[in-house]
This record gives structure tokens, sequence and C-alpha cells, in this order.
């Protein structure tokens, strides 16, 4: 019974090397003003993704530059790489997994040519969405340079 | 069930499935919608992108509750009017 009163808890890992900034500095309406959830940007020094939690792909758009996640607890994580990469169609982005998989935090989830994106004018910056705002009870992360897959703050959920 | 053709440029990407989603909440009906056979709750974000939705795609819309015709009819004309 004590088990429906106990705290979750995710982790969140750096999913890329770069700055963790806050959600309302995100160049697009759309994240700034939190239209599809609560979270937080990357400004990335690199092209390699990585997945911030364990758990399960449930999305990939067809041009690769976003992926959903539902880690292991339940939460929906959305990274969305840059600001209108839609546009590019999928050209500099080389995905490496499928609707289904399962993941590890830590696992290598997209490969983006971050100097074809850059050429062709879009930000890098990267949101990191929690999708489903009812499960947010609140996040917690810090507005430093990280490593990839250093720990960079949480999740307390519902 | 409403019948609509997607006409965005780009799909129903990020942003357009916010705005889908945020009027879709808003909502007390049930709202889905189908593509091949698959029904996907357009409350869910992580659904409509899921979709994976482009340019031509046919979906469904399939609304239950109250006002579901003028819920319908919101929706059809959100759709419409995604053109990025």
């Amino acid at each position: 019974m004590l088990g429906i009163f106990k705290k979750k808890t995710v982790n969140l890992m750096m999913p890329i090397e770069g700055q963790v900034i806050s959600i309302e500095a995100v160049p697009d309406p759309a994240f700034s003003q939190k239209m599809l959830g609560d979270g937080f940007a990357i400004k990335p020094n690199s092209g390699n993704v990585y997945s911030p939690v364990s758990g399960k792909i449930v999305q990939r758009f067809p041009t690769n530059h976003a992926i959903g996640i539902e880690s292991t607890e339940g939460l929906e994580v959305l990274i969305h790489f840059g600001i209108n990469t839609v546009e590019l169609n999928g050209e500099g982005f080389k995905n490496h997994v499928e609707v289904g998989d399962y993941i590890e935090a830590g696992d290598l989830l997209l490969t983006v040519d971050i100097d074809y994106v850059k050429d062709h004018e879009k930000s890098l910056i990267t949101p990191i969405v929690f999708t489903k705002s009812d499960q947010i009870k609140k996040i917690v992360v810090d507005y430093s340079d990280f490593e990839a897959n250093q720990k960079c703050g949480r999740v307390d959920m519902h | 069930m409403k019948k609509v053709v997607i006409k965005s440029e780009h799909g129903i990407h990020a942003r357009p499935a916010s705005q889908i989603v945020n009027y879709a909440q808003k909502s007390p009906c049930e709202i889905f919608f189908i593509k091949d056979d698959n029904r996907y709750n357009a409350k869910s974000i992580m659904n409509i992108m899921g979709m994976g939705l482009k340019k031509g795609d046919e979906i469904f819309i399939e609304v239950t509750g109250e006002e579901k015709e003028s819920v319908e009819e919101a929706l059809l004309k959100l759709i419409e009017s995604i053109n990025a």
C-alpha cells in the first residue's frame, strides 16, 4: 500500500554536450511559452544526442529532428534538436533508434551534422520537454555546462 | 467522423501539434485522430507528433461528447489553417 505514495524521481542525464539553459530562452514561442510542456533547453557543442533517461522510444518524427521517450517511470520526454529544423527534411540527421526500442540512459539516439544545421541558419538550441504536464511535480536542472551523460537534473513526478 | 487532408508544408511537427493538442485539452470531448486504422489521442503531444503526419496525408477526426459538431468544425478549421 505504501507503494502508491512512493515519490517517483527521474534523474536526467545530459543528452548533448553543452550548456543547460532555460526553456524560456528558446527562440521559438511554441517552446518558450511551454505550449509543448515545461522543461529545459541545451546549447549544444556537439551533434551526438544520447538518451537522458532509460525507457522506450515512443515517437520519432519522419525528419528525425524530434524523438519521444517514455521513461521506465512513465515520464514522457521529447527531445527536439534545433529550432525550425523540421525544414531541413531530415538532411543532416542520422537516427539510431526506432519506435518501440528499449534504451538505457546514455544510449546514442541521433547524430546531427551541426555544421549543416548552422549553414542553413537554424538555431541548434535543443528543447527537452516533458510533454505530459500532469505528471510533473517539480523540475530541477542545473543551468551550467556539462559533458554528455553527466547528471544535469531531475524530475519529481506526481 | 470528419475527414481532413494535411496541407501544411512540413506536416504536423512540434508547433502545429502543440496548437492541436492545446485546443483538444481545453475541450471536454474525447478527441481521436485516425490514420490507417490506428487511433491517436489528440490530447497527447507524443501521440500527435508520433503520427508523423506529412503534407497530403488524410486523417479522420473522431469526437465524442457534448457539442461534438462545433468541436469537429473548430478542429477542421484549425488543421486547415496550419500552413507552416
